[in-house]
């Protein structure tokens, strides 16, 4: 059989019809691949929160807080009818891409962990942020960043930074101090007048301690 | 008579190869990173572990072999003046089909190989495939065509990935060996090139005896 004729009729014909199968192709994929994906991520979700936050009981209510001009995700956990805490999706530039992070903050506002969702860094450097066992994620644990200074030690902070990797860490640093301001924001304009009347002078309580 | 037969015998070897050859043909002969150094980019950048390279090889060789086939089937049809930007369509829609499955039921490998996946699209080993061979092919010769360079990009994405992988971090397939940090380099980029280039050599000797 004799090739087609680049005329413009053939080339719209059979361009077009590629173009016509392929699409509907895609159509089909998608849609049968949409709703899976979309459990795959909540999933990931649901186990980050997990991860970060003490137990709690029931689905967390999802909550968008807008932040200088970034929409962040909140997710409150409840428990027994009181607030556990919030988990916040925090994200700031690293050294390879972005770093997408989880934190999870108690009703008092101390760091209860924090869980690397996504993350493009170097293997072996930056990448330790990951690590269970590495120092360096788990020595915000605990930490209230009212009077924990969230930079690292080089910039004046209270973070130990990975060796080799400042700039991973000022991003991981960033990202949980970004989450605290975001934690701030969601907690003063989510709670009702009787908590977020406690809420502050538990806050006072420990700080005098401190002092 | 004879003559005839030995004859014919040979352009039948010349003009069509069996099916087993082909394949053995684009894992040995024109290896796609080794011989042809074709999709370096990919080859470097994803070969931080044997898993990872085998993922990205075997994504490749899947789109490969898919557009091979259509590509040889539908060649006559295409105008020689779209007949690019046709092939293009037919190897982005395999891309996406792979990358919305892998999203769905391979989460972690699409999250290492993620920017990858789409970049297969350029991919010059796909393009040069369906350019060079599947639209003047038949359609079972192209299909072997695409599984040859498609299983000789993923031994050799394997193989560099298993090597820096065995360096840099001391795992195998994951599995620690030992117990400490590796030879970080190799897991960095400037290790995939040493890695790629000490194993081009070694492979370009073997061959060439042979």
């Amino acid at each position: 059989m004799a090739k087609m004729e680049s005329t413009l009729k053939n080339m719209l014909i059979s361009l077009g019809g590629i173009a016509l199968v392929c699409a509907l192709l895609l159509a089909v994929v998608n849609a049968l691949t949409e709703k899976k994906i979309a459990r795959v991520q909540s999933e990931k979700t649901a186990r980050a929160i997990a991860q970060v936050l003490p137990a709690f009981e029931g689905a967390p209510i999802d909550t968008v807080v807008l932040l200088d001009g970034t929409e962040y995700n909140v997710h409150k956990a409840m428990a027994g009818g009181s607030t556990v805490g919030y988990a916040v999706e925090s994200v700031t530039a690293g050294f390879g891409g972005p770093i997408n992070l989880m934190v999870g903050f108690n009703a008092a506002g101390d760091i209860c962990s924090t869980a690397v969702i996504s993350h493009s860094e170097t293997p072996g450097l930056g990448a330790k942020i990951t690590e269970g066992e590495s120092h360096f994620r788990t020595q915000f644990d605990g930490r209230n960043p009212a009077e924990y200074r969230l930079k690292v030690t080089k910039d004046g902070g209270d973070v130990d930074a990975i060796t080799a990797s400042t700039i991973t860490s000022r991003a991981f640093t960033a990202a949980v101090e970004k989450a605290y301001n975001v934690y701030l924001a969601a907690s003063g304009s989510n709670t009702d007048a009787a908590s977020s009347a406690t809420a502050p002078q538990d806050g006072e309580g420990g700080s005098d301690e401190a002092n | 008579m004879q003559r005839a037969q030995q004859l014919r015998r040979r352009t039948a070897k010349e003009d069509r190869m069996k099916p087993i050859d082909l394949i053995k043909k684009g894992i040995i002969k024109d290896n796609p990173t080794f011989v042809l150094v074709l999709g370096m980019c990919p080859t470097l950048g994803t070969t931080t572990s044997a898993l990872n390279g085998m993922g990205m090889g075997l994504a490749t060789l899947v789109v490969l072999t898919l557009s091979n086939i259509v590509i040889s089937a539908v060649a006559r049809f295409i105008p020689d003046k779209v007949r690019i930007p046709s092939y293009i369509v037919i190897i982005s829609a395999f891309v996406t089909i792979i990358q919305l499955l892998m999203q769905a039921y391979l989460p972690s490998l699409y999250e290492t190989l993620g920017l990858f996946i789409p970049l297969i699209v350029v991919n010059c080993i796909v393009l040069g495939r369906a350019e060079a061979f599947a639209n003047k092919n038949t359609v079972l010769d192209s299909a072997c065509d695409g599984l040859g360079i498609g299983l000789g990009f993923t031994l050799s994405l394997m193989v560099i990935g298993l090597i820096r992988e065995l360096l840099g971090s001391g795992t195998l397939f994951g599995l620690p060996l030992w117990h400490g940090d590796g030879i970080l380099v190799f897991v960095l980029a400037p290790g995939a090139f040493l890695v790629l280039g000490l194993l081009m050599a070694l492979f370009n000797k073997l061959t060439r005896r042979a």
